[in-house]
Parts: structure tokens; sequence; C-alpha cells
């Protein structure tokens, strides 16, 4: 059964942590190129899993990060809270708060489409 | 909850509509006439305005006005007497208060009429509950710096961390809100005005020049004289040949014939600004340098 969406506020207080199954490669721009196994659709994975040739198909795919990316991956310790993460970046950069709010988010949110990164949630 | 004990507050200035708010109130959603207030824990404050057209008259326009704000965004609010200091910080405006609620908010709002621009606005305020006590220092303070039409013919904007004034007669045309890059354009009635704002500068301006990023972009004025004040500071302007037949043609047509375009980058700030001004005839540069003057970006 799915888990029901976490609200804004929740989400926020959320502690993004790295996958152990990607690798990163600093370049000499000072850019980050990460290298992580790409997601499968779940059906399709529980069909390879079954089949035992899930490691056959699971490719390795590689991102660059630009500078901006590479400043939020840098603040991903596995200790920030997305909020926090928020506003080292805004700061880092002079940003609008908002509008390092809603870049983080994206970011965010596209590694964690890639299975780059998870959030775990604090419990009280 | 940051903004409660933040002393810091800041003006928002859109399309007529002017007030002040407590710094942490962020804009979380922006339109037309429409700005929506929040922070991290949720929304805050909610406003939309109208203006009765001209061919209604005025009380009747007004009473149209109310009715048909409440229906699109409040079908279930129930009537409700505003707290005295909401009204004695809104003396000059006629007021209808409401209320609803929700499973995890409470909203209280106003209607606001004003008999001088006979505009309409409709605001809410969001609580959640259990009931936040700050929230009876912050409204009155809010409402009394509200103004829903500007006191001369020059009108202010101030959105995000931008502010600029322009004559009142330039219109808003368009508007772009992206992380990273705001444009606003305005038209009048031959003339139109585009700022632009660009951020960070630092990842923009690394390893090359303003005027080198200047060139890429879609508007760049290549073939014009460029004038440059300082590293920082680059101004262009653009005139199409002008011969008779050109001139003629320029009369007919509703391209435009003259560009103004002032780019500079504010290091302290980490921003890039640029004023375009694009018109059949050229733009009076005293007006030209005062937008471009007043055109800057607010203190954190």
């Amino acid at each position: 059964m799915k888990s029901p969406p976490l609200s804004r506020t929740d989400a926020l207080c959320c502690i993004p942590v790295r996958n152990p199954l990607i690798l990163e490669n600093r370049l000499d721009s000072g850019e980050i190129m990460i290298s992580y196994p790409e997601t499968l659709k779940p059906w399709f994975a529980g069909i390879l899993r079954k089949m035992k040739k899930e490691a056959e198909f699971r490719r390795i795919r590689k991102l660059q990060l630009d500078i901006l990316g590479t400043g939020v991956w840098n603040l991903v310790d596995g200790k920030s809270t997305v909020t926090e993460i928020i506003d080292s970046f805004a700061k880092l950069h002079q940003l609008y708060p908002k509008e390092a709010e809603v870049s983080v988010i994206q970011f965010l949110r596209e590694l964690g489409r890639r299975g780059i990164i998870g959030m775990k949630q604090i419990t009280e | 909850m940051d903004w409660i004990m933040d002393p810091k507050w800041d003006e928002i200035n859109w399309n007529s509509i002017r007030f002040l708010k407590p710094a942490g109130w962020q804009i979380t959603n922006i339109g037309r006439n429409y700005l929506m207030l929040g922070t991290h824990g949720g929304p805050k404050m909610e406003i939309t305005w109208e203006s009765s057209p001209k061919s209604v008259s005025p009380r009747i326009g007004v009473k149209q006005l109310q009715t048909r704000i409440l229906k699109r965004h409040l079908a279930t609010a129930t009537a409700w007497n505003p707290c005295p200091s909401w009204v004695q910080a809104l003396s000059s405006y006629q007021t209808s208060g409401f209320s609803w609620n929700n499973s995890t908010h409470t909203g209280h709002g106003l209607i606001l009429s004003c008999a001088f621009c006979h505009r309409t606005s409709l605001i809410q305020f969001y609580q959640t509950h259990p009931a936040d006590d700050h929230f009876e220092a912050i409204v009155p303070r809010l409402l009394s710096s509200f103004r829903d039409h500007p006191e001369d013919d020059r009108l202010q904007w101030a959105v995000f961390d931008i502010r600029a004034t322009l004559p009142a007669n330039f219109q808003i045309k368009t508007y772009r809100f992206l992380p990273g890059f705001i444009t606003i354009c305005f038209c009048s009635k031959n003339e139109q005005i585009t700022l632009y704002r660009w951020s960070p500068a630092s990842v923009l301006l690394a390893g090359r020049k303003l005027s080198e990023f200047a060139g890429t972009l879609r508007f760049y004025p290549g073939d014009a004289s460029e004038k440059m004040w300082d590293e920082n500071r680059i101004e262009w302007e653009y005139h199409r040949s002008y011969g008779i037949w050109t001139r003629f043609l320029s009369r007919l047509s509703v391209g435009i014939s003259h560009q103004r375009f002032l780019i500079r980058h504010v290091p302290e700030k980490n921003r890039i600004l640029a004023v375009n001004a694009e018109s059949k005839q050229p733009i009076d540069p005293s007006l030209f340098e005062q937008i471009s003057l007043d055109y800057e970006i607010t203190p954190a």
C-alpha cells in the first residue's frame, strides 16, 4: 500500500540522503559528475528479479552537475534538512529565499526521481 | 516560525496594490490581480482585486464586484464582524468581514471597496489550528499600510527582490518569475519598457564580461551604438535608419524603430539588472534614465 504523500512542511523537514551505490567524480572545472544505476520501473524490476537478470538490465547512467547543482550536492551531507540546504544555498549565492527554495526543491526532486538521493523523515 | 520573531517588514507593490508585510511572508503565487503569501508552514494571506468598469455607476459596480468576488472565491464563507483594530486600520475603505473554516485552517477576511478608485479587494488571512496569537499584532499593521491606488502619477512596483517606479500610464503587459530570472513588461500607448533581473551574477558572469553576457540575450541590439560607462554598466541605443520612406513606414507600422537598453551588474547584490525600452519614437531620455535609476534590488 502506498504511504500518504507528505505535507509541504514535513517534506521540508526531511533529510536528503545520498544513494550509497552512486559514484561521484570531481571534474577539473570544479563541477561534479555522478554515476548512478538506472532506476527501473518497479513492475519491470520485479520481473527481472524473478528471472535473476536484474544486474544485466541495470545500466549505469551519468549526470554532470553545473556549478549551482554542485553547490547543492555538496550540501547534501546526510545531516542537513531540506530547509537547511535551502537556507545555506540562498546565503551562498545571495539568492532571494523563495528563489532558492524553488530551485533547490526542483533539483532534489530530479535527483530523487533518478534514484540518486532518498529522503529520510525525522522521527520525533 | 521565524517570521513571528522577525522584526523585519518589507513592502509589496503590485499592479496598484501596496502593503507592508512581515519579511518571512513570501509570495507563493502571483497573478495580474492576485497574490498569495505564505511561509514554510503554509499559507498566510491571499488577496485578489478588481476594478469596476467605467460604464457602470461606482455604487452598483462595487456591489457587483463584491458579489462576484465572494461567489468565485468563497462559496462557503459566513458573515463575520471584523475586530475593531482591523476596521480602524482601514478607515478610508468600505469594509465587510467574513470567515470560513476547514480541517486545517481558519480564515478571516475582508472585502474592501475604495470610493476613490472604485476598486474592490478581497483579503483573506489564514490561521492554523489552534489560532495563532501573533496574528492579532500583525494584521492591523499590515492593513494600515494597505493602499489600492497610487498617490501620484507614478506607480511603484516591488515584488520578490526588485523595486521599480514607472509612470502610471505604463500598464503591466506580461511577466515571468523563474528561479534566476525575472522579467516584467509594461506598455503605454507607444512605448514598451521591459525590466529584467538575473541571479546569481557570480555564476552567470563566471569567466566572461558583462558585455559578453549581454551579447547572448535574445533582444541584444547587435547593430547599435554602444556606450560602456564602466565594466558593470553598458548601454545600447538603436535607431532604425532614417530615410523619408522609413519614417513614413514607421508611422504606419506597429513595429518598433527605437530601442534603448541598459544593463548593469550589481556585484554587492550578486544580480544583473536591465531595462529595455522599445518605441516608435525615441523615448524621452530623462524618463528612461529615471526608470533605470529607480530600478533596484531591495535591501535583504
